[in-house]
């Protein structure tokens, strides 16, 4: 489990894979059940893989976070699956899924072993995560896609924002050239989160 | 970890302890770092120590920004909640430095490179030798030795009698461009977890002028022969600092083997050295007298 170190060195990443889940997880210690290669067990103590019974609905352990990486964990849509996946929260428990955008196109293989896309709008994963019961539901876009963001960055208006701004000013473009324009544009509405290729959103079972 | 993060938003009334977690952006460099934006356009910074203690991050904040309170992150807390550790900072606007967007942004950089050395001047000066002074002979040894360097002690033997006109100030200690932010008129300092490891004046512009040359000596030196922002830099800073530009880069090898010396103490890994003692290798050979070149380095 990662916790502050003794010593006072600078830091060196050991492998940033999973670290979105340590940090959307109800505690360091929270229980947890993964579907897909999402690295959680590198960042939290108390990982649960999941195996062919917890894809058939044969075992009804219960989590304190069920984390669904790129992966449909065995059931044939979305929503099945999350109202699978909340099956396995305890009360008060979090689901936090990790999905392509479906108004990108997947620039790289997304079917997982346990077969199944996971693959929607940032407004369908939301839909689907309130429909399925869950309450506080938001959504973060990871950057830069992939499965190693090094940002996870909240879809408000005032994150999101700052975060585009300021890879804007970090690009080497023409003030009035019409790709920095649009992109601008797409910001002060704030439509960039809904395009990023990599969602992760986040709902809490009351 | 965001738990840690809310209890620090609260202890310093950035929220109220029933208000929901505000928007963030969270970035993993090793620790956590967190941006956090209130309604009222606040924003605070929140580090959760992950790889590494915050106390020396924090003691440099303090004093960064008792220095230079417009410059620096204002430091809200210190404190250690569960198995976390959280320093929480007032965020500051700004945008990255890189790419400067035209001639006033050089200008802010210029202006305000000058503001910082004469206040760190004031403000960082250090009684005594101070620690730099002390170690450099052997920083030299142990960094020439590394890339063959044979005229090191010649090389010591010149500028240990510059330590009377350089006494020690304290640097800011990882002056890189990419630490650097600009809002409006003003630069804007952050990271500073290595203040005060170093304590040779010219280091933190050193490290600067490299880290916009690529980290690149030849690529420095050849903008340091045109009419460039480098040299316009170099030109303002010398004066502060009251040595010639020639001097200022005979100082280099100094400056790349104290940086050796303290980044090696502190655990970095072995990458972040390694571009400084090619920094070494290649003012070995643009270089080569062991005597500071007068008016050969600048236009």
């Amino acid at each position: 489990m990662i916790t502050t170190p003794d010593n006072d060195g600078p830091p060196v990443v050991p492998d940033p894979h999973g670290w979105v889940y340590r940090l959307l997880a109800p505690s360091a210690d929270a229980a947890v059940l993964q579907f897909g290669d999402g690295g959680a067990q590198k960042w939290l103590a108390n990982v649960h893989q999941a195996t062919t019974a917890d894809r058939d609905g044969a075992t009804d352990a219960q989590f304190d976070l069920v984390v669904m990486h790129h992966s449909l964990g065995g059931s044939a849509t979305l929503a099945s699956a999350i109202d699978a996946a909340v099956r396995r929260l305890k009360p008060g428990g979090r689901l936090v899924l990790s999905g392509a955008n479906r108004l990108r196109a997947p620039d790289r293989a997304l079917t997982t072993a346990q077969g199944g896309v996971l693959r929607a709008t940032g407004w369908g994963y939301r839909r689907a995560l309130a429909r399925a019961g869950l309450s506080a539901v938001a959504l973060y876009f990871a950057h830069p896609p992939g499965g190693l963001p090094v940002y996870l960055v909240s879809s408000d208006r005032s994150s999101a924002r700052a975060f585009f701004r300021g890879a804007s000013a970090s690009r080497h473009l023409a003030r009035w050239s019409p790709r920095r324009v649009a992109s601008a544009w797409l910001v002060e509405i704030n439509a960039m989160p809904w395009l990023q290729p990599d969602l992760v959103v986040v709902g809490d079972k009351c | 970890m965001l738990n840690a993060a809310r209890r620090a938003l609260v202890e310093v009334r950035a929220i109220a302890a029933a208000d929901p977690l505000p928007p963030f952006v969270a970035r993993m460099s090793g620790n956590l770092g967190l941006l956090f934006y209130s309604r009222n356009d606040a924003s605070y910074q929140v580090k959760v120590g992950l790889m590494t203690r915050l106390d020396r991050e924090h003691r440099g904040l303090v004093a960064g920004y008792r220095a230079m309170p417009a410059n620096v992150p204002e430091p809200l807390l210190l404190a250690t909640y569960g198995p976390y550790q959280v320093l929480a900072a007032r965020g500051m606007r700004h945008r990255p430095l890189l790419p400067l967007q035209g001639t006033a942004d050089a200008t802010v950089l210029i202006d305000g490179i000058d503001a910082f050395l004469a206040t760190c001047r004031r403000a960082f000066h250090v009684e005594g030798r101070g620690r730099s002074w002390p170690i450099l002979q052997q920083a030299l040894d142990d960094a020439g030795a590394r890339v063959g360097w044979d005229d090191r002690r010649v090389y010591w033997t010149g500028i240990r009698g510059w330590e009377a006109r350089l006494p020690p100030v304290r640097q800011h200690g990882d002056f890189s461009a990419n630490n650097l932010g600009i809002d409006g008129d003003r630069l804007v300092f952050f990271d500073w977890e290595d203040f005060g490891e170093v304590d040779l004046p010219g280091y933190d512009v050193a490290v600067l002028l490299l880290s916009l040359a690529g980290f690149s000596l030849w690529e420095l030196a050849a903008r340091l022969r045109s009419d460039s922002m480098e040299a316009a830099i170099v030109r303002r800073c010398c004066v502060t600092l009251g040595v010639s530009a020639a001097e200022f880069m005979h100082l280099f090898p100094a400056y790349a083997a104290l940086y050796v010396q303290s980044k090696s103490m502190l655990g970095y890994p072995a990458k972040v050295t390694e571009r400084l003692m090619a920094i070494l290798g290649e003012w070995m050979l643009l270089y080569p007298s062991a005597a500071p070149a007068p008016g050969a380095a600048l236009r």
